[in-house]
């Protein structure tokens, strides 16, 4: 294995299958992370970067295509594009009619799904790896990446779907609504600070021209990754992919530059009413962006804060306080600057104000530095986490498909605990002190309606 | 013939207790499970709750360590230790790094056999748990299916919330939960499964070491609920101010996993509401665009019966269309049943998905011990697509309409009783429709 991913043996492969399929493929870059575990990077001559990790731990096949299109690309007037788009992407092309494709992949036995946040979109199938899996997935794939075909009565039953998907997870969820108001103060100009399943009101008047015009804005083979990690050999997989993705034509994707958002200089906060019996308390501070190296220090930093019964937040709101029955901590992995969210459940009785003020407490000690301990208990849990998320091609294949999609490097997913080595104490201190600032919060506040 | 799978599993007694080993070595890491039965099932009438907070306090500080020192040794190996507690087991599970694994498995030797059971940890969780339970009336995916399980089992010990009633919950005493401590914690009931990096033999020795301090007795008897009597439709609706959605469920008693018939209803149950493509999904969602979920569930490696379930979430203007819809289509799956060519299908789809169902050592792990806990060989695992192959579509819609086919449903909707409850008794006359208030069984 760890000869086939030499860079040698990569750029013959990628010569081998160009001959078998007529299709220029270009090697670019591979990455072993251990003997049986590593990933390449090649391109096709239309733009589309394919991302191929042998892992033949199990006869499974991950199998994702990312495109580099989220919410944040939406006009803040027309929001939930982006995600209205990726459930239409089930619907229909010219070669494979409506339901095709679901009945197709539910005979294999696949694993289906998609997603859509403020960065990125993506589409992922998980099945038997065999030469006829693969090659349906890409026939499936490549015809949808730019056939998407949608007629009114199906446009109209799927927005209604996507209408009860946000009464669901915003309009009749508390934590949901919340965050999503919680977003919409902390943002003032950035467009995250729109909601990614799009307002109500957008949804209600969400018009057909205008998606078909996104999806062929961003929808092209220069704006994707495919990523197929799993029981694959190399040579074959790469003749398919280029035989199958090979023809598509690149596109003019436009420039996209993305507001700046200010950086915050005086606290927010806002109180709203819903249907709870328990106050929830978010607390939201401007974080760096994924990329940044004090991102790292910050997930080191929340190993420390969120992360078992012994962290800083869960022994003092939960145990010492008595004001919370559950704390957790998110720090969002966005490619410009994001949120560090700090959510807690609060008891009944527990004074809201007291849980900002017991957050904030513990965030402004962070300052002081870490203990030992805590240190060790962030490198272990970190590695662990690591070796979690590479315990089968479906994991693997996800940050891949993130990181290369999102910054054109895959092989971030390997060099994570690289990241994380050589903070010092300095470094982190000087993280917290400058991201958890009192000027640089938003706290949104949900009570009981009718109080 | 297909071929064999590449993991084998390892099935070991030690000391009188199970293990089960599943070797990976791809990565430096295990996973590991150790669990009790029965679970919540094994509560005396009074003390629901008392399993699921005996577990964790059991977490929560030993003779030798209160909860901090514990936690500190804990989490600096960066090992994650947790327990749960459902109906049928009460589980530990956890993952350590490989180099961790003998410490980690240390805590837990010790936190089961010496548990501190201090009365300010006592107080301390039960008034978490009350919280929380208070905090669960919040999301209402969680209150359907609190109210689902209590509308099914109607004054049975299974109608009974696994996390414990608020009522009795805040009765516990730590004589009861010391009482329980003795009773349940012997090494006889317990079975255990690893995963990872690990050999049987390493496991072995480990589980010995882990066993030691535990006393030998045989486990508390198995407790042996019983079903309802059967009723008409009823329609319980969960009233909750100013909702816009409704989440629906729909549930029928099903089979427990030992039952003959348990394969081919599994079976039909996944043709009719297992898949994207299913009728009820298609109905649901594809066509009327009623629902982002429209699901039908069932467990098939239940030890208890399990129910089949339907589950679905429309907008409060489309639920009592879509519950009728739902029973019109259960009632057509008593009746007729299901065309060959969607049980063939749904057999398709089981049989080139199981696959990667048990595709690693993490995925074989809980697979493996539900057939152990089952009372089957661990291996049975592996005979699912025989199983599945051998039912013809004549059995399935036999098995539908045996025991689907009568029985009653029962209707939970989580939503604002004003808008539901006039149009329910008008599509449905002959339905007994009954509302609660969503904070019932929480003593406000």
């Amino acid at each position: 294995m760890s000869s086939l991913l030499s860079a040698h043996a990569l750029t013959e492969a990628a010569a081998s299958a160009s001959r078998d399929s007529h299709v220029a493929i270009q090697f670019e870059h591979s990455f072993q992370y251990n003997p049986s575990l590593g990933a390449s990077r090649f391109r096709l001559p239309n733009g589309l970067r394919l991302v191929l990790m042998p892992d033949h731990r199990a006869s499974v096949l991950a199998y994702q295509t990312w495109f580099k299109v989220g919410s944040r690309d939406e006009d803040p007037n027309a929001t939930g594009m982006a995600h209205f788009l990726e459930h239409l992407m089930f619907k229909g092309t010219a070669k494979h009619p409506l339901g095709e494709l679901d009945r197709e992949m539910e005979r294999r036995g696949a694993q289906t799904n998609a997603a859509t946040w403020v960065d990125w979109t993506f589409y992922t199938q998980t099945l038997a790896a065999t030469r006829d899996n693969l090659q349906t997935l890409i026939d499936f794939e490549a015809d949808r990446m730019i056939g998407l075909q949608l007629d009114a009565k199906t446009f109209a039953s799927e927005l209604e779907v996507v209408k009860n998907e946000r009464r669901m997870s915003v309009d009749n969820s508390p934590s949901g609504a919340l965050s999503e108001a919680v977003y919409r103060t902390a943002y003032t100009v950035h467009p995250y600070r729109s909601p990614t399943i799009g307002s109500a009101a957008h949804l209600e008047a969400m018009q057909r021209e205008r998606v078909e015009a996104f999806y062929k804005t961003f929808y092209a083979p220069n704006n994707a990754v495919v990523v197929a990690a799993g029981a694959i050999d190399v040579v074959e997989t790469l003749t398919l992919l280029a035989q199958g993705y090979g023809k598509l034509e690149a596109q003019t994707l436009p420039v996209r530059a993305y507001p700046v958002e200010p950086r915050q200089i005086a606290s927010r906060q806002f109180t709203r009413r819903d249907q709870v019996l328990t106050p929830i308390v978010v607390l939201a501070f401007h974080a760096p962006p994924q990329l940044s190296p004090d991102f790292a220090a910050l997930e080191i930093v929340s190993e420390v804060l969120a992360v078992g019964d012994n962290a800083r937040l869960y022994r003092r709101l939960v145990t010492d306080e008595g004001l919370a029955s559950d704390v957790s901590a998110v720090l969002v992995p966005f490619a410009d600057p994001g949120l560090y969210e700090v959510v807690v459940s609060g008891r009944e009785e527990a004074d809201p104000e007291a849980i900002v003020a017991a957050v904030q407490d513990e965030l402004n000690k962070l300052a002081q530095g870490l203990t030992q301990s805590e240190r060790q208990k962030a490198a272990n849990g970190l590695e662990l986490s690591l070796y979690d998320g590479l315990k089968d091609a479906e994991g693997c294949a996800e940050p891949l498909g993130h990181y290369e999609a999102n910054y054109g490097d895959y092989s971030l997913m390997f060099t994570a605990l690289g990241r994380y080595e050589g903070k010092t104490a300095e470094d982190l201190a000087r993280v917290c002190r400058e991201v958890f600032r009192v000027e640089n919060r938003t706290v949104g506040i949900t009570l009981k309606a009718g109080e | 013939m297909s071929t064999p799978h590449p993991l084998a599993i390892a099935r070991r007694q030690v000391d009188g207790a199970t293990l089960l080993v599943i070797e990976d070595h791809s990565l430096p890491i295990v996973r590991f499970v150790v669990t009790l039965c029965p679970g919540t099932l094994a509560d005396p009438v009074g003390q629901s709750g008392l399993t699921r907070t005996l577990m964790e306090l059991t977490l929560r500080g030993t003779e030798a360590r209160d909860r901090y020192v514990f936690n500190a040794a804990l989490e600096e190996l960066g090992s994650h230790l947790s327990s749960a507690a459902s109906m049928e087991i009460a589980l530990y599970r956890g993952i350590s790094l490989k180099r961790h694994l003998p410490q980690t498995l240390a805590l837990l030797s010790e936190a089961m056999a010496t548990p501190a059971l201090a009365p300010d940890e006592i107080e301390g969780l039960l008034e978490e748990m009350i919280e929380g339970l208070k905090g669960d009336r919040d999301d209402d995916d969680t209150v359907a299916e609190l109210f689902l399980r209590k509308a099914l089992y109607r004054n049975t010990l299974l109608a009974r919330s696994p996390q414990g009633e608020v009522p009795e919950l805040a009765r516990l005493t730590r004589d009861a939960l010391k009482q329980a401590h003795q009773s349940r914690f012997v090494k006889s009931g317990l079975v255990l499964a690893l995963a990872g990096d690990i050999t049987p033999d390493e496991a072995t020795a480990l589980t010995r070491e882990l066993l030691a301090p535990l006393p030998t007795e045989a486990a508390i008897p198995k407790l042996v609920p019983t079903r309802p009597e059967s009723a008409p439709l009823e329609i319980l609706v969960v009233d909750k101010p100013e909702r816009t959605q409704v989440q629906l469920r729909v549930g029928l008693h099903g089979l427990p996993g030992h039952h003959p018939d348990v394969m081919a209803l599994w079976l039909g149950s996944m043709a009719f509401g297992g898949t994207f493509t299913s009728p009820l999904t298609h109905e649901v969602r594809d066509v009327r665009g009623w629902s982002y979920t429209a699901h039908a569930g069932f467990d098939r490696l239940s030890r208890l019966p399990a129910p089949m379930v339907l589950r679905t979430a429309p907008a409060s203007h489309d639920a009592v269309a879509c519950l009728a819809l739902e029973l019109e289509l259960l009632q057509g799956l008593g009746e007729r049943g299901l065309g060959p060519e969607t049980i063939d299908f749904a057999r398709s789809y089981v049989l080139n998905r199981y696959p990667l169902e048990i595709a690693t050592a993490t995925d074989l792990l809980m697979g493996a011990l539900r057939y152990e806990l089952l009372g089957r060989p661990p291996e049975a695992v592996f005979e699912v697509p025989a199983l599945v192959s051998a039912q013809s579509v004549g059995q399935v819609n036999q098995v539908l309409a045996a025991h689907l086919g009568q029985a009653h449903r029962t209707v939970v909707m989580v939503g604002t009783a004003s808008e539901l409850l006039g149009p329910l008794k008008e599509r449905f006359p002959t339905a007994k429709v009954a509302s609660v208030d969503f904070r019932e069984g929480l003593g406000l």
